[in-house]
């Protein structure tokens, strides 16, 4: 049985609907005087947590030495597959060779990346960060794929408690 | 220029309203019928008979072919752009008898209409005072006659929506009230708007 | 000088000034109307181009100027690139009728500030402006595709009602001044109270056909955004739309100039009587322009104001209220007018 919902008896004076029309503009004129919100967006910009998932960026060490080993587990997990990584060796005379892997080239394809942040996640060796970076543009496709080179210099050094190669 | 104007106007109300007969395609008839409407609004203009003109184009132009225009659009009137215009002997005969007939009046009454129109629909108040005193019982009439025609329409309208509705499932007076203002309403505008007008250019 | 070379130059100039006063005005209130939606929505709005964003208005018509003209294939070519100029001319000729001011003096000549003054005034602006509407109709038509089909039928039925309605409004005030002029009704409200007080009702009849017959919220059915697409000009691209938007701007200029008119005194300034601005010489004058330019605005202000105040009706809604009623509520103004204005001992 459908439930019948009867309509609000009106008065005459509701039924002149003039009132609540007055009633609203009062109200729309009241809000002309409450402050805006508005952000003047190329000087004013937001600020950011730092858990905040931008564009992710390569990082290096305290001592400026690459982080990642290239073990591509970011490669795999991606889910757009946004990231390609073609692996190198370090060489023997290299003073960080006990670490034996490091990517000879790193390319994120940010029209591809949707900034699930897994990359951050999974990666062993914390190398991979999400920025918190958020106006990417160019002026052709190919500038918003970027190699090893851009993703260090937007990740910069990053210094935490994790030592991993102190020792070795 | 006064001659120029009016055969100006005059050749442009001859040459439209002959476009209205011709053209195929409803919307264009209309369109040509509101050029002809304000060839005459020009016409009276020139007569100096400015509420005459005003009315033309307020009343005519504005309302009752809005109103054409509005009827064609809603039911699409397309079949008739294919059929060609079918020559009857009948009609040069009509045509010839209406000729004559319009010579025979402008011959007898052009002077003496233009005379009286001067003086008489130059501006409101005139007007106003012809109609409510030496004219009002004809004037009257026809509004009633008017009002018959409106409320014979709605009528009529009212009996076949009865019908259909006694047939049918029940149409909820929410449907059917779209219906009513675009069949049986609008005929008001010709005579509510010219009635009302006038009454108030009276006192 | 001579007499008719001066009538003619004064003339040519009232109508090259008055005809772009109106469109300056429809431009800045393109950018008026953005600014305060924005104020109203805790935003800010176009405030980029020139100081506070005053300058927006010439980048939008640039923008428009420059923007690809698309004449979609199913149109029917003339009427389709007609009707924007039928929306748009109307518009600027009512202008012609409308006292801006009382008359000016130059040299020891009185230059009325109204380009023709007629015995009909106020019949010509609603004849003139009741051709307006076949601009938006012939659009819907002309464009062949049903939004904008649904538009234009949409706008004639709303049309046909609103002008009734209209035209009883104002008939009130033509039993108390006695004359169509529009120069005679600012004079009679220079000598007692303004129309909108001692004829409430007809000024809230003509304030809402004002809305209805410059297709403006609440009754902008024709060009619903949210059930018709655009309505009668979603096929209409670059300049052709703006003319639309100029002749819907400039339609709202006359309106507020006519209810300016009507209603609120033309340029009477309130406890000035019509001997002391006529002191002033022109000074007085242009003080008179400036208030009736201020009561437009005001208007203009308005007309905003409720847009973003509120919602569409539905269309039976828009029809119900024309006709159940607007027209009631018109002829009962009438008759009550017609009542106060009995000699007493009359019945």
């Amino acid at each position: 049985m459908a439930k019948v919902i009867e309509r609000p008896k009106l008065t005459w004076y509701e039924h002149l609907y003039l009132p609540a029309v007055a009633q609203g503009l009062a109200m729309t004129f009241r809000e002309m005087f409450k402050p805006n919100i508005t952000m003047q967006y190329p000087e004013e910009r937001q600020v950011f947590y730092d858990d905040y998932r931008g564009a992710p960026v390569l990082v290096k060490d305290e001592l400026g030495r690459e982080k990642c080993v290239s073990c591509q587990l970011c490669e795999f997990i991606c889910p757009p597959k946004a990231i390609v990584i073609e692996p190198g060796e370090i060489p023997h005379d290299d003073p960080d060779n006990h670490v034996e892997k490091a990517p000879r080239e790193f390319f994120i394809d940010m029209l591809r990346c949707i900034y699930c942040g897994m990359c951050e996640e999974i990666c062993p060796e914390e190398a991979i960060f999400m920025s918190s970076e958020y106006e990417l543009n160019g002026t052709n496709r190919a500038e918003l794929i970027h190699n090893k080179a851009k993703l260090y210099e937007r990740g910069g050094k990053r210094v935490d408690s994790i030592r991993k190669w102190k020792d070795k | 220029m006064a001659e120029l104007l009016f055969w100006l106007m005059g050749g442009g109300m001859v040459f439209f309203t002959m476009l209205t007969i011709w053209s195929r395609n409803p919307v264009h008839c209309t369109v040509f019928m509101i050029l002809s409407f304000a060839a005459t609004a020009g016409l009276f203009v020139m007569l100096d008979a400015y509420l005459i003109a005003a009315m033309e184009v307020l009343v005519y132009a504005g309302a009752i072919l809005m109103l054409f225009l509005f009827v064609i659009m809603m039911i699409e009137l397309r079949d008739e752009e294919q059929e060609g215009l079918r020559l009857n002997p009948l009609m040069l005969v009509a045509a010839a008898t209406f000729l004559l007939l319009l010579g025979r009046a402008v011959g007898d009454l052009g002077p003496v209409v233009q005379s009286q129109a001067n003086e008489m629909i130059g501006s409101p108040a005139p007007l106003a005072e012809a109609l409510f005193t030496r004219f009002v019982v004809p004037f009257e009439a026809v509004s009633l006659l008017l009002l018959g025609a409106i409320l014979g329409v709605v009528v009529l309208n009212q009996r076949s929506r009865d019908e259909r509705a006694s047939i049918g499932p029940a149409t909820p007076d929410a449907g059917g009230g779209s219906a009513a203002p675009g069949s049986g309403a609008p005929s008001v505008p010709g005579a509510g708007a010219g009635a009302g007008v006038a009454d108030g250019s009276a006192s | 000088m001579n007499e008719t070379v001066f009538y003619f130059a004064t003339t040519l100039g009232k109508i090259v000034v008055f005809t772009h006063l109106a469109l300056i005005l429809a431009a800045l209130m393109v950018l008026g109307e953005r600014r305060i939606s924005a104020v109203m929505q805790s935003r800010l709005g176009p405030n980029r181009v020139g100081y506070g964003g005053l300058l927006q208005p010439i980048a939008d018509a640039l923008k428009f100027f420059f923007k690809e003209d698309v004449v979609p294939g199913q149109v029917e070519k003339v009427l389709y690139i007609l009707a924007p100029a039928i929306t748009v001319i109307p518009a600027l000729l009512t202008i012609a009728v409308i006292p801006f001011g009382p008359a000016l003096t130059i040299f020891g000549t009185e230059v009325p500030l109204v380009i023709a003054d007629l015995d009909i005034g106020i019949l010509f602006v609603f004849a003139i402006a009741s051709l307006g509407v076949y601009g938006v109709v012939l659009a819907g038509w002309a464009s062949n595709s049903r939004y904008p089909l649904l538009g234009g039928v949409r706008s004639s039925a709303q049309m046909i009602s609103y002008e009734l309605v209209l035209g009883l409004s104002v008939i009130g005030i033509f039993m108390s001044t006695g004359s169509l002029r529009l120069l005679d009704v600012v004079a009679a409200q220079q000598d007692g109270v303004w129309f909108a007080f001692s004829q409430p009702l007809g000024f809230l009849l003509f304030v809402i056909c004002a809305f209805a017959e410059t297709n403006r919220l609440p009754f902008d059915t024709p060009e619903a955004e949210t059930e018709l697409v655009a309505g009668y000009h979603t096929e209409y691209s670059s300049m052709k739309f703006a003319m639309f938007f100029m002749g819907e701007y400039t339609a709202m200029f006359v309106f507020a100039a006519l209810i300016s008119t009507l209603f609120l005194g033309g340029w009477d300034i309130p406890f000035v009587t019509a001997e002391q601005l006529a002191a002033w010489g022109n000074w007085g004058s242009l003080l008179g322009f400036v208030s009736f330019f201020t009561k437009c605005l005001c208007f203009m202000f308005f007309y905003i104001w409720v847009r973003w105040t509120i919602p569409r009706f539905r269309f039976d809604q828009t029809m119900a209220l024309g006709w159940k009623v607007g027209i009631p509520a018109g002829v009962a103004n009438i008759v009550a007018t017609a009542f106060i204005l009995l000699p007493p001992g009359t019945l």
